[in-house]
């Protein structure tokens, strides 16, 4: 009997080692180019226990709206990252489909892809990756080198977006949910304008509606980087973090699932099962 | 056995060919008069393939004004005989009568004893008209030919006679009522003749007359000449003033148009003319073209364009008073000032082919202190119809005072195109008008869209008395920016057009301007324009309906029909009533550009090839596939995005027109597009790359191609850039640009112009103190540097990645023409909405 609990234990565990060590891959995908769109272009990245798929996508000009540079994932976190750096939005940027190229550090096991932003001479490398023993997709930026100006302000943010309800008009109303933004001290269910700012610790986020109780998000991010970090509640639960501008590197991560449905319970118990998965484990890489 | 006989007689009849009887109120010709039948027996004009008659009229006769309506009607009906029967008719003079009873009938052409003894008495009628009866002995074709009116009257060169072709204008209806003929473009392959071998006309009188009595064929002409190497790819071998298949008859005719300017001498255009008014009073350059405050005066002394004589100025009034004395008084030999030079009859005048914007005008002393210019006059769009009222008033009195008797031929134009409306300037009665309309034929239907034009129209026939207005300016939709889709239609228009001004038009003439030259490729609706001129209640719908199976085939000819039938639909429907549709290059929905197109490759399919049918569809199919492929460009349009370098610190520009500078061999040009949308691109390619910094734009064009730059010729008669900068975010935020023209001499225009909230003429006055440019050229080609300071745009700097407006346009004007531009405009290069993005670039991109 104990010797058949052994057993049963080390193959877990070895299960468990060997799912662990998958590396991450990443696949470059053709991503449907809808009509609006001039060019897309993407990434499927995946490790063995979970994959996301991103974009780089530039809309049309219409001549009513210039066109602009999406950086996309899937509901409920529609799009990666957005900065501001030096007062210029990413999306605003000039990019072209080969901008988006494939990263990896195969020592270290991480995939993924990234592309450098130049902010009229200040260029950020922003990198999107997974790495081979997590379940978060990790976004990095760094100043790049090659830099002709300072960086002098960098703001970013992202956001979850849980809408549920499938009558239309009720799907953006808040009276529909009840949104909720979870930190490691305390629960925000109100929806004031300007947001609740957070304290250092309060670095790891859950974003969910109590009411439908589905399509949870986890974010994750690294404090020292940051000057101010605020989360504003409502039909984008939005996360907002103003670094500083000598900032050497910064990491932020989530969490979502497109593709299949988890319940907010689902995700507790997957996280309580297996919190290194959550982790950011703030190291640095190439 | 008694059924034998029954099957006898029935073989017999059978064998015997049909009695072919002509439609006479067929509803695809002319409308004409009946009169009351004579009584006799029906004339069996062809029996069996053999003439039964010959072709009398009075051949002694040689002056021109008769040959050019009796002989030239005998040729036209010998030729239409010849094609139909295959034998060509006899032609007999009055005193070979006797010969020609050899035949059981006579066709007698002209008034002359022998049809007077008959029963013509054409001059009863209207001028210009003509009857055609049926006697026992044949048929009558006697029309209001002048040239039997005014023999032995002599003519001066400022009287020119008037030439009256009734005679002819008969012929052209018997061979095309009688005969069956058709002539719908000109050449063998142009022209229906029916195959007779049979030919039974009933007794029959009716009668017609032109309901305008001057009616241009200058287009047709004008249309062959440019177009000469084009016609002949498509059709062969063309000669000029020899259009029919025995090249003896010309087109106009067929179609019942006169000459230029025929038979009245009446053309008010844009006269005196700026550089021969000139030639003559140099000095007084001042009283004749419009200064304004600031001291522009607009004189033009290398084009036309540009010029704006000085309607306040009434000494300018006594300046061509002065003239005509002197011409008149040289018989015309000696102080020629105009285009079309006054005669007897008649002298012109118009404003030139411009406008002198009505901020200029308001400030003009002569205005404020006349008050020539109410808030009203500006409501109504026109501002300046009391400014020219005061002037005509005071002109056409003095040429009622010095020259009684002349009709003053006036075009009231642009600004001035309504009547004035003060009563201080009240008209004499001595003014015949040409009013300029750009609703008709184009929209005739739709009361919305011609409202002002007959608001208009009223105006005039009050203001001269009550009088009906002479003639009318008809526009085309025109070739460079219109659509092909209305084109091909608009001349269809013409009756409705003239119908709906009701009282309000004489009779005198429409003056159809092509808008870019006659295209034959839409003979169809020229047709039924040309035939209104002479009958506005010409069934066009009938007319064009009844041509296509003689013409392509039954079965092609049933696809073009469809094809038509679309094509005029989606014209009335998308464009004429439809109110929102002020553009005249709508977009078409998808459906029916592909159905259209499946029309055609259907017709196409079923065209034996080396069949005059296919030569007549290669004429009738060329525009389409560009203008279909045009359609569908638009619908795909993506307002194309020029990233503009921004320079760095290292980055200096020396504006020496060379653009050595090594960053401007790193950038890419601007790709270059047809403007009108069919996707071509350019045969002779330019590079125009731009480039920016915090005080405005540097470009650089490089043009490999030989210039044309020509120091004589003003800059829009050069090859040329045209660089046009919206300075706003989006479209949304987009109300005006600014333009920038070098020439490849060097010289330089700029304008400026507001299109929202509501369009304002284009300002080209505005002046850009700090812009810059230099020019280079060699026999191999020329490159141009300009600099575009953000200030005199009056806008700040962009920011990073900011994108504004643009358009670049480039006009090579040495032959080969091109025209091609970074937008696809639709050849207006003013079309904001569809102007281009420059995106302005972050430093190291």
């Amino acid at each position: 009997m104990k010797t058949a609990l052994c057993l049963s234990i080390l193959c877990a565990a070895a299960i468990h080692l060997r799912s662990a060590e998958t590396p991450a891959t990443a696949i470059p995908t053709s991503p449907h180019l809808f009509p609006h769109l001039e060019f897309v272009t993407g990434y499927s990245i995946a490790n063995g226990f979970w994959n996301y798929d991103v974009t780089l996508q530039r809309t049309r000009n219409t001549g009513k709206q210039q066109s602009i540079i999406q950086y996309g994932c899937a509901y409920p976190v529609p799009k990666l990252p957005e900065m501001v750096v030096n007062g210029i939005n990413s999306r605003n940027l000039f990019l072209e489909k080969e901008s988006l190229k494939k990263w990896e550090d195969k020592a270290a096991g991480s995939a993924g892809c990234e592309v450098i932003l130049n902010f009229d001479g200040a260029k950020i490398l922003f990198r999107v990756f997974m790495k081979k023993d997590s379940r978060l997709l990790f976004v990095r930026i760094a100043p790049e080198k090659s830099s002709i100006e300072p960086i002098r302000t960098i703001e970013f943010s992202n956001f979850a977006c849980i809408n549920l309800d499938k009558e239309l008009k009720k799907r953006w109303v808040n009276s529909s949910y009840a949104r909720e933004i979870v930190t490691s001290s305390r629960t925000l269910k109100e929806y004031p304008r300007k947001g609740f700012e957070l304290a250092p610790e309060e670095n790891t986020l859950l974003f969910r509606d109590a009411n439908f109780g589905k399509n949870p998000v986890y974010m994750t991010f690294q404090s020292d980087p940051v000057l101010k970090a605020t989360v504003i509640n409502g039909a984008y639960q939005t996360l907002k973090l103003t670094l500083k501008p000598d900032l050497s590197e910064f990491t932020y991560a989530f969490w979502c699932s497109p593709k299949k449905t988890f319940t907010n319970a689902e995700l507790e118990a997957l996280m309580k099962s297996a919190p290194a998965f959550f982790q950011l484990k703030e190291e640095k890489t190439k | 056995m008694k059924h034998i006989p029954l099957l006898l007689l029935s073989c017999i009849f059978a064998a015997l060919p049909a009695w072919a009887s002509p439609d006479l109120k067929n509803p695809a010709l002319t409308p004409v008069q009946f009169g009351k039948a004579p009584k006799h027996a029906e004339l069996r004009l062809v029996e069996n393939g053999k003439l039964n008659f010959a072709v009398v009229y009075d051949k002694s006769n040689r002056d021109r004004a008769f040959t050019s309506s009796v002989e030239r009607g005998a040729l036209l009906l010998c030729e239409a005989v010849e094609k139909c029967t295959g034998v060509k008719p006899e032609t007999f003079g009055l005193n070979e009568v006797e010969k020609a009873s050899k035949y059981p009938y006579r066709i007698y052409l002209g008034f002359n004893d022998i049809t007077k003894k008959l029963g013509a008495d054409p001059f009863s009628g209207p001028k210009q008209g003509y009857e055609l009866f049926t006697c026992p002995e044949g048929v009558v074709i006697a029309g209001y030919d002048s040239a039997l009116l005014d023999r032995g009257k002599k003519y001066g060169r400022l009287d020119p006679r008037e030439i009256l072709r009734g005679t002819l204008w008969g012929v052209c209806d018997f061979a095309e009522r009688i005969l069956g003929c058709r002539w719908y473009f000109p050449g063998e392959y142009g022209s229906i003749f029916p195959k007779t071998v049979n030919l039974t006309l009933p007794p029959v009188r009716y009668s017609d007359y032109p309901r305008f009595y001057n009616r241009d064929g200058c287009w047709i002409s004008w249309s062959l000449r440019d177009r000469k190497k084009q016609w002949e790819t498509l059709l062969g071998a063309y000669q000029k003033e020899t259009d029919s298949p025995n090249k003896l008859i010309r087109m106009q005719e067929y179609w019942r148009l006169e000459n230029f300017m025929g038979p009245k001498p009446f053309h008010p255009g844009h006269d005196p003319e700026p550089s021969r008014i000139m030639k003559f009073y140099p000095e007084r350059k001042k009283e004749i073209f419009f200064t304004n405050e600031s001291g522009y005066m607009r004189y033009n002394p290398r084009a036309h364009i540009g010029n704006d004589f000085d309607l306040t100025n009434l000494k300018f009034a006594d300046i061509i008073i002065d003239a005509m004395k002197k011409y008149y008084a040289s018989e015309g030999k000696d102080y020629n000032i105009w285009s079309y030079p006054p005669n007897t009859h008649y002298i012109n005048i118009g404003q030139c082919d411009g406008e002198v914007p009505l901020a200029d005008m308001l400030r003009n002393p002569v205005v404020k202190k006349f008050n020539l210019i109410s808030q009203a006059d500006i409501d109504s769009g026109v501002a300046l119809r009391n400014v020219y009222g005061r002037f005509l008033q005071y002109y056409a009195g003095r040429v009622k005072q010095e020259f009684p008797g002349l009709r003053v031929a006036f075009m009231p134009y642009q600004g001035g195109t309504y009547a004035p409306t003060d009563p201080r300037w009240k008209l004499p009665d001595n003014i015949d008008l040409r009013v300029c309309t750009h609703v008709f034929p184009r929209t005739p239907r739709n009361p919305k869209k011609i409202a002002k034009t007959m608001q208009c129209l009223k105006e005039w026939y009050e203001a001269t008395g009550n009088r009906p207005i002479d003639s009318l300016w008809f526009y085309h939709i025109p070739a460079e920016g219109g659509s092909p889709f209305l084109r091909a239609i608009a001349a269809q228009f013409v009756g409705e057009s003239v119908k709906v001004c009701g009282k309000y038009l004489g009779r005198t003439n429409i003056f159809f301007d092509q808008y870019g030259g006659l295209n034959w490729s839409y003979y169809y609706s020229e047709y039924c324009g040309a035939k209104a001129f002479w009958n506005p209640d010409f069934n066009a719908d009938a007319a064009v309906d009844e041509h296509w199976e003689p013409f392509y085939g039954k079965e092609a000819g049933a696809e073009l029909k469809k094809f038509h039938r679309l094509l005029k639909d989606s014209y009335i429907r998308f464009y004429m009533m439809n109110d929102a549709e002020d553009s005249i290059n709508p977009l078409y929905p998808p459906q029916v550009i592909n159905q259209l197109e499946s029309c055609l490759q259907k017709a196409a399919s079923c065209i034996q090839p080396g069949s005059v049918e296919e030569k007549r569809f290669r004429l009738f199919s060329l525009p389409w596939k560009e203008a279909i492929q045009a359609q569908r460009n638009r619908q795909n349009y993506i307002r194309p995005v020029y990233m503009v370098y921004r320079l760095l610190r290292q980055d200096a520009v020396e504006l020496d027109g060379k653009g050595q500078e090594a960053f401007w061999k790193k950038l890419k040009p601007i790709a270059m597009q047809d403007p009108k949308g069919t996707g071509a691109k350019p045969e002779y390619p330019v590079s125009v790359k731009l480039a920016w910094d915090d005080t405005g734009i540097y470009g650089l064009l490089e043009a490999p191609h030989k210039p044309l730059a020509d120091s004589d010729k003003d800059i829009w008669h050069n090859d040329s850039c045209e660089v046009f900068i919206a300075p706003a975010p989006s479209a949304e935020k987009r109300k005006d640009f600014y333009h920038f023209t070098v020439d490849a001499f060097g010289n330089q225009a700029t304008g400026y112009r507001l299109m929202y909230p509501i369009a304002t003429p284009y300002n080209g006055q505005w002046k850009s103190p700090g812009f810059r440019k230099a020019v280079a050229r060699d026999e191999k080609g020329w490159s141009m540097e300009f600099f575009i300071p953000f200030a005199d745009m009056k806008v700040k700097a962009p920011r990073p990645y900011e994108s504004w407006g643009m358009n670049i346009v480039s006009n090579k004007l040495g032959a080969p023409e091109e025209y091609m531009s970074s937008s696809l405009t639709l050849a207006n290069n003013h079309n904001l909405e569809m102007f281009g993005t420059m995106k302005f670039l972050g430093k190291g991109d």
